[in-house]
């Protein structure tokens, strides 16, 4: 059973409410979780503020403490299938709940913010998408530092981390009396997210973005985030978040600005992924066919053909992203059907060019310039295995009572050496690629020069019109030596001396 | 499972013949050797068996690395340089359907080794070891098409080969998707 639970803010003192903490906005929340497909949506706080929330027909749990909170939370945590923790008093769009409850995968996410949201939530340190510590020094210091949006999903393979978790801030409260801390108690959801953390699981960090999250208790603050929140165009915002953060150029300019629409029109049409990539397998098949016919009209036709099988390629993630439905089978679906549409591209190519000309040999620069591009994509998963192994273990870290402190505690561990690149400060020619990188321009150029999918594919378009075959192998194979040389140098800077 | 070497390929071959605790730079001269030998089997085509020798040997060496370090990394692409790479060196001399069945080998062993890393992302396992066995390995399909290719039968060695890599590796990966229950995503390349 998918279940939501909703803690209402404890407050300075565990016995009486926080003053104008009463469920405003709660039931908004609720049908918000219940239409996001959660069969069990709990309510968790003291007695007396519970009235309302029973009232409308939802479930509450009493609990008056951080004890019997964690209690709850752990005995829901039993009977459910996924986890979500939410402040009660939280005010999003569903779109922003949709991007955090139903992420890839069935970990641990977590929807972070990059503006305070009206509380003391907890600050955060991000790094490569995951969260890697709460609370720490640098983030309480730095004011741009991301916080904790409020909302955090656990999936089934987190469950147990999840008891894990309540189990270690159990005793933690027993010897550790409210009115002892130095500042008034983390709400439980924060709680088990610091301790998720700290026991070394994954939380993804999931970005609120153009979404709106804030916290209101009183009901001018509700008025207020309500009308924040009506004043954005949440369709708007889903589709732009459907386009993937980080791609090379030619994707990001030249194909997402009109593939998004597709995208949306697949999803009101309740067309699959799979589908998609199934016909973009098709249309690249199709483009392969053209181009072994080899003559110049086909040629062309080829071109316009392979441009709209990359389309479609783009549309597949993008509805998967809009539409939530992310399958591993659709993924690897999609990156097998990139590779067989881009060989099955060369080989028509070189069919072509043998009609045209007799010449055998051109199977064999086709035979190079895949061998070439299929070396090149293992080099790099390659650095990516070796990158993650040798990044700094995430060790334990011992729960402190500090911990359970809202807000930035007094004794947050040290912060902790973030050099990934051990010859990073040693290498003149590593420091001058790091400030090249800070130029908007030049990050595009280096994203260009390594030559992902949409420019190969923009390449081989181009390629097939204007240099023929041959002539688009020898610029695939010249282009692919620039760039392998171009990484290869970074690369080898990195690794010779760590 | 995963070590830091990845999917090296080997084949039954390859586990059988010692070989000496080198440093994984050595990684690097079978690149250079893998990239040279189709670049010599146009320019100097008598220093083409030179070129595979030495890619080959070295990459049977790095089967057993002196310590994992910094650049163990470069060994799994390098056996892919050096099997690659002999292919296309060999092709290149071959009578005529050669180039286009060398293309068609490639094309089945890239789905091969695509495949054994979208699986080690998505579920941190490899190809069973009878597919890796049955598909001879790296070394043992290079082997084979430099004996069919001084056997002047380089054109049924490279069709039989291509028609066993890519019915055994295709009909075997497409089952491994279809009933896995994956956890993780891979990601778009």
């Amino acid at each position: 059973m998918r279940t939501a639970l909703l803690v209402l803010p404890t407050g300075p003192d565990r016995d009486a409410p926080h003053p104008g903490s009463g469920p405003v906005a709660v039931l908004d929340l609720v049908a918000q979780l219940r239409a996001l497909g959660r069969e069990r949506v709990v309510v968790l706080g003291p007695p007396e503020l519970l009235a309302p929330v029973r009232a409308a027909g939802v479930e509450v749990l009493e609990a008056r403490g951080p004890v019997e909170q964690l209690e709850a939370v752990g005995s829901c945590a039993r009977a459910a299938s996924s986890v979500d923790l939410l402040a009660a008093d939280l005010v999003i769009h569903g779109g922003a709940l949709e991007q955090v409850l139903s992420a890839p995968g069935d970990g641990v996410t977590a929807l972070v913010a990059a503006t305070p949201l009206g509380g003391e939530e907890a600050r955060l340190e991000v790094v490569d998408g995951a969260i890697r510590d709460v609370a720490p020094r640098s983030a309480v210091t730095a004011s741009d530092a991301p916080r904790f949006a409020q909302a955090l999903h656990v999936g089934r393979s987190g469950l147990g981390r999840l008891s894990e978790a309540v189990d270690a801030l159990m005793p933690l409260w027993s010897h550790t009396a409210v009115d002892q801390l130095a500042g008034p108690p983390r709400d439980v959801h924060e709680q088990v997210l610091v301790a998720l953390v700290r026991s070394g699981t994954r939380v993804a960090a999931v970005p609120v973005g153009g979404f709106v999250a804030a916290r209101a208790s009183t009901s001018e603050e509700v008025a207020l985030a309500v009308g924040a929140r009506s004043r954005v165009d949440e369709e708007a915002v889903r589709l732009a978040r459907a386009v993937k953060g980080r791609d090379g150029f030619f994707t990001t300019y030249l194909v997402s600005p009109y593939s998004r629409y597709i995208a949306r029109w697949c999803a009101r049409r309740g067309i699959t992924p799979n589908q998609v990539s199934v016909a973009s397998l098709i249309v690249g098949v199709a483009a392969a066919a053209c181009f072994a016919v080899g003559t110049f009209a086909w040629m062309v036709a080829g071109a316009v053909l392979l441009q709209a099988a990359f389309t479609l390629d783009c549309v597949d993630g993008q509805l998967a992203r809009y539409s939530r439905t992310f399958s591993p089978f659709g993924a690897w679906l999609d990156a097998v059907f990139d590779r067989a549409k881009e060989f099955a591209v060369y080989a028509g190519l070189a069919a072509g060019a043998v009609r045209t000309t007799g010449d055998p040999t051109v199977w064999w620069l086709a035979g190079a310039a895949l061998a070439f591009q299929t070396f090149r994509h293992h080099l790099d998963f390659a650095f990516a295995v070796h990158r993650e192994m040798s990044a700094p273990a995430r060790e334990p870290q011992p729960l402190r009572p500090s911990d359970l402190v809202a807000g930035s505690p007094d004794t947050a561990p040290a912060p902790r050496s973030t050099t990934a690149d051990p010859v990073a400060d040693r290498s003149g020619l590593l420091r001058a690629a790091r400030s090249f990188d800070a130029i908007p321009a030049a990050r595009w150029f280096k994203a260009i020069v390594i030559l992902p999918i949409g420019e190969r594919f923009a390449l081989i378009s181009l390629g097939a019109i204007v240099l023929g075959a041959r002539g688009t192998f020898v610029a695939l194979l010249g282009w692919g030596v620039v760039a392998a040389g171009y990484l290869a140098t970074g690369r080898l800077l990195r690794t010779v001396r760590a | 499972v995963i070590g830091q070497l990845g999917f090296r390929d080997d084949g039954v071959l390859a586990g059988r013949v010692p070989v000496p605790r080198v440093p994984s730079a050595l990684a690097a001269v079978t690149i250079v050797a893998g990239v040279a030998a189709p670049v010599l089997a146009a320019l100097a085509p008598v220093a083409v068996p030179a070129a595979i020798a030495v890619g080959a040997l070295t990459g049977l060496a790095t089967r057993r690395p002196r310590r994992p370090d910094g650049l163990a990394w470069l060994i799994p692409p390098s056996l892919r340089a050096v099997e690659y790479g002999a292919i296309l060196a060999l092709a290149w001399g071959g009578p005529d359907p050669a180039p286009m069945l060398g293309f068609a080998l490639l094309w089945a062993l890239a789905y091969h080794h695509y495949d054994a890393v979208y699986r080690s992302r998505a579920r941190r396992e490899l190809p069973p070891p009878w597919l890796v066995a049955a598909l001879g390995g790296w070394e043992g399909r290079l082997l084979l098409v430099a004996v069919a290719s001084a056997a002047g039968v380089l054109v049924p060695a490279l069709a039989a080969l291509t028609a066993w890599c890519a019915v055994l590796g295709v009909g075997e990966s497409v089952a491994f998707w279809r009933s896995a229950d994956v956890s993780a995503e891979v990601e778009e390349l």
